[in-house]
């Protein structure tokens, strides 16, 4: 993390706080990060691995707001709502630059690999720095990802191997390596992970109890990527990344009673090269480029008799390109961005009847912060044209939209309170559009408004924050049947009322430093599309009332210790809140224990995780069922 | 507790199910003769995956007594995913179950007397009808199976139709079987089987195609399908030369004394996508080919624009049962009196009812 810090600080040190800021936004070490007008959470590596974290979406579980669906096992589906807004609706960033999937919509968070991660955060709303692409400021929240930067301050190489083992064979290795190249820094990860995720479960039928096994829920996957980053000047930095990625799983579908045929494969390709860099003009001008392609592509492969020779294959092809370009000027106490982005997306398809759609996307996005004494305030405005083509069928209407937001923050010695008002929406997804039968090409975007007000309260030893929040959805993208056909349709409405409220605290009892900190999480999301339905204000499906976790974190020396639970009520699979659609409440507790030995100059961590210790048969997603108990293993071995 | 709470209340049911059928133990196939109270079977296919399909049974003597999930009461575990289609015969109910793929016969309580699990060649099993001591079931392996009532453990043999076939319906010594579509290509061909054999008697090419069910009365044969743009219409299909005629539209249809009672859901969108869905119900005399409408179901309010998802006819007393679902919550059934008079309105214990059958 002290490397992340150096690749920002040197440079603006001296300069305006607010660029300073808008520096470390993006990439940077997450405790400062607190006291945001927008509310954001952050976990760092070394908390990840002290907590025993298993992925992505076990990190982002322990926010508040958060409701990861996650389909069970280390290669089912895993996708983040924030707040009773579909996954859609948050935009996901890597290393700075925003990830999109055009045909489904939602990023799988499942295929980041948590062991290279240095710092997530989880922004509801935006980031609060200013100078970023358009695309940061569209959706109703992000889940920023940084990548760990290589330590290069003291010498010229850095090497490190990573070997992860656990039960349901369970395998994951990684290396890195990086090396000083005048003012750059090279530095290069190959991974492969591997895993039979064959996990027992049991569920309970009528009077009886169905045990069974998650068969068909290998994986296999390989990633690798490159990274040049440089800082010839305190007026430029750039960072180059090339990532590919691999895999190849099973999908063992829901738990079918009686019928344990699964056969659904999918593989994945994916394929990308962005480059970020940041120019400094004068003191109060700063700008930013991006540039991205993105190639992904997939396999989808079923066998049964009900199809033509016995298997169906769906393959899809993804191409992106992505440029940007954003400008900060600053003249105390007013900074004033604008942000320009273009995006180019296509959709190639074996689908029957798809038609092939290309979708052309310019998004600008002006700021002005102003800020006087504790005082701050940033107005935003969004514009988007979107235009389609298809090589056949109805072509959708170009979409223009012009979207607001405002956010107040004010800050004292240990206090900040906030206020943020934003209005958002998430446009139709190629899905949504093309899919045979089902897709509609009618459709609108569906609309989001969110409203926060909230406080963060802190000292050394002590802090506490608080948010209330009211959100609603208009034009809800929903599946509707007819008889035996389904159609997307905006056909619904949504308020949702929350709460988040999150303390931690620190002290030392002799040689341990404890830490302690719990959140907990209401959120009342309920659907108000027909007042005549009988499902008026029910509840949405898989939306608990009460959600909370605690963690706790003792540290003597080279050892740590965790414990950590997490815990969520009832949930609803369907709009019916009726007692047949309940999912029972929940409680997972975990704990891990760590050791640091120093070899030399090189040093070895090893952790020993004990996750779901109780070994809780529970489910996330009806008939999905979770892993219980499991051992994981890991040693983190830095040259 | 509360597992204790629900096997006292799940026996409760079970008693209240055995008052009514005292005398009707497990061994009713050797007392064929025995008197049992009347009982309307009715099959909740429950929504895909969800594992919560299930049987409900309503004595309608009673009027009001609708004895909810016997299934599971009877087998201490639930049918599973999806009951695609039930039916009556030889003092026994035929399940057959699509997710969960199998076909059950179960005794007048719901319990499983014998169950047949479909090989991954067998494919999973749609629509049933039965002739002469036999079972038959289309299945989604391009093929219609033959199971002997006597034991359906495993089948006696197959016969190749078109694609994924759904319907099928015994006319005279013929089983006229509907071809739905295979990777969204619609199979344009009716098929015919000669059930004396047990052979493809001949596939008929048609100019339409996604065949989805079969109605016969007396000669005449009645066929809905899906249009390209997934409306349902019907046709009339003469087996002997093969010619298909169209023939309005119906999405339920019921053969009775000659008659032929349709129930017909239109569901039509306007610019904003909101839906407006209108139901209405005839009877067609087949001689004249005239249609007449059923005016006091098609009249009542709640089921003006209601998904009807079962239509089924009482044979002894013509009294309509009409299940409605909104694939959300519990489905309701209406049922009326020969004339068209509302008797009584009950929920069911589960989402989409799709079929009800009528044992005495």
């Amino acid at each position: 993390m002290a490397s992340a810090l150096l690749w920002a600080v040197p440079l603006f040190a001296q300069s305006d706080s607010t660029i300073h800021r808008d520096v470390e936004a993006v990439d940077v070490e997450a405790h400062t990060q607190k006291r945001q007008a927008m509310p954001m959470q952050t976990m760092s590596a070394v908390e990840i691995q002290q907590l025993g974290v298993q992925n992505l979406a076990d990190a982002v579980r322990r926010f508040s707001g958060t409701n990861v669906k996650d389909y069970g096992g280390v290669g089912g589906l895993k996708t983040v709502s924030v707040r009773g807004f579909g996954a859609a609706h948050t935009a996901v960033s890597y290393d700075g630059v925003v990830v999109s999937d055009c045909q489904a919509g939602h990023i799988d968070i499942g295929r980041f690999d948590i062991g290279s991660i240095e710092t997530i955060a989880l922004t509801i709303g935006q980031p609060d720095g200013l100078l970023q692409s358009a695309s940061a400021f569209v959706q109703a929240a992000m889940l920023s990802i940084s990548t760990r930067k290589p330590n290069l301050a003291k010498r010229q190489t850095d090497a490190s191997v990573r070997l992860k083992g656990g039960s349901f064979g369970y395998f994951d290795t990684q290396f890195e390596a990086a090396r000083k190249v005048r003012h750059s820094t090279l530095s290069g990860t190959a991974q492969f992970m591997r895993s039979d995720g064959d996990y027992r479960y049991t569920i309970p039928n009528v009077d009886s109890t169905e045990r069974g096994r998650r068969d068909n829920s290998d994986i296999r996957s390989a990633r690798a990527e490159i990274n040049l980053t440089t800082s010839d000047s305190s007026r430029f930095q750039n960072h180059l990344k090339v990532y590919g990625f691999y895999s190849e799983r099973g999908l063992p579908g829901s738990v079918i009673l009686y019928y344990k045929q699964a056969n659904e494969r999918l593989a994945d390709k994916n394929f990308f090269v962005q480059n970020d860099a940041r120019l400094r003009f004068r003191d109060n001008l700063m700008f930013r480029f991006q540039a991205k392609y993105n190639y992904s592509w997939n396999r989808y492969e079923d066998r049964n008799v009900m199809y033509a020779n016995g298997l169906r294959t769906d393959l899809n092809t993804q191409h992106e390109g992505y440029l940007s370009v954003a400008g900060l000027w600053s003249r105390r106490p007013i900074d004033v961005s604008l942000a320009g982005d273009m995006i180019y997306n296509t959709l190639e398809s074996n689908m029957k009847a798809n038609p092939q759609p290309r979708r052309l996307t310019l998004l600008s996005a002006l700021n002005v912060h102003a800020a006087l004494k504790g005082f701050e305030a940033t107005a935003t405005l969004v514009a988007r044209h979107a235009s389609e083509k298809v090589e056949f069928g109805t072509r959708p209407d170009d979409m223009k939209r012009l979207t607001p937001a405002l956010s107040l923050k004010w800050n004292s010695n240990r206090a900040t309170i906030r206020a943020m008002a934003k209005e958002t929406y998430r446009v139709p997804t190629f899905n949504e559009l093309y899919y045979t039968t089902l897709g509609t090409t009618g459709l609108k975007p569906e609309e989001a408004r969110e409203l926060n007000v909230g406080l963060d309260f802190g000292t050394s030893k002590f802090d506490f924050s608080a948010d209330f929040y009211a959100n609603n959805v208009d034009n809800k993208i929903v599946a509707i049947p007819t008889l035996y056909v389904w159609k997307m349709a905006n056909y619904g409405k949504v308020r949702i009322w929350g709460a988040d409220v999150a303390a931690g605290t620190e002290f030392n009892i002799a040689e341990v430093k404890l830490k302690l900190t719990a959140n907990y999480s209401y959120q009342k999301a309920i659907d108000v599309t027909d007042s005549n339905s009988k499902l008026y204000k029910s509840q949405i499906p898989y939306t608990p009332l009460h959600s909370g976790k605690a963690a706790a974190v003792a540290t003597f020396g080279k050892y740590s210790l965790s414990a950590t639970s997490i815990v969520s009520g009832k949930r609803y699979t369907s709009l019916n809140n009726a007692s047949e659609n309940e999912i029972e409440p929940y409680t997972e507790f975990s704990a891990t224990a760590t050791r640091r030995f120093d070899i030399g100059g090189s040093q070895l961590t090893a952790s020993l995780s004990c996750l779901n210790i109780a070994d809780n048969q529970y489910s996330v997603i009806k008939y999905y069922p979770m892993p219980g108990r499991q051992f994981q293993l890991q040693l983190n071995f830095l040259l | 507790m509360k597992k204790q709470f629900v096997k006292i209340l799940s026996l409760c049911v079970l008693s209240a199910a055995t008052i009514f059928v005292s005398c009707n133990k497990d061994d009713d196939d050797e007392n064929p003769e025995v008197k049992i109270a009347k009982r309307v079977y009715i099959l909740n296919e429950g929504s895909m995956s969800a594992n919560n399909s299930s049987l409900d049974a309503y004595y309608p003597d009673s009027v009001t007594l609708c004895v909810k999930k016997v299934f599971a009461a009877a087998n201490g575990q639930g049918i599973g995913d999806t009951g695609q289609d039930l039916i009556a015969y030889g003092n026994r109910l035929y399940v057959s179950v699509f997710g969960s793929n199998y076909l059950a016969k179960l005794d007048l309580n719901g319990k499983i007397v014998e169950k047949h699990e479909f090989t991954a060649d067998e494919g999973q099993p749609r629509y049933l009808a039965a002739k002469d001591g036999f079972i038959y079931v289309s299945t989604y392996s391009d093929a219609v199976l033959k199971f002997d009532t006597t034991s359906i453990a495993a089948s006696l043999g197959k016969v190749e139709v078109g694609s994924n076939p759904e319907g099928i319906a015994v006319a005279g010594n013929n089983l006229i079987v509907c071809n739905s579509q295979k990777n969204y290509v619609s199979d344009n061909r009716i098929s015919v089987i000669d059930l004396t054999t047990f052979t493809l008697k001949k596939n008929v090419e048609t100019a339409y195609g996604n065949f989805q069910s079969v109605a016969v009365v007396n000669d005449s044969v009645y066929i809905t399908y899906y249009t390209p743009t997934y409306a349902i219409e019907m046709l009339n299909f003469d087996v002997e030369s093969g010619a298909v005629k169209p023939s309005g539209a119906a999405t339920k249809m019921v053969s009775l004394n000659g008659k032929l009672y349709c129930a017909n859901v239109a569901t039509v969108y306007d610019a904003d996508w909101n839906s407006t869905t209108n139901t209405n119900f005839f009877v067609r005399d087949v001689k004249a080919g005239t249609d007449t409408e059923i005016l006091d179901l098609s009249k009542t309010p709640e089921l003006k624009t209601a998904t009807v998802y079962l239509f089924e006819i009482d044979p002894d007393n013509g009294d309509f049962y009409v299940g409605t679902t909104d694939y959300v919550t519990n489905g309701v059934i209406y049922r009326f009196d020969k004339d068209g008079k509302l008797i009584v309105k009950f929920e069911t214990s589960g989402v989409n009812p799709n079929s009800a059958v009528f044992v005495k």
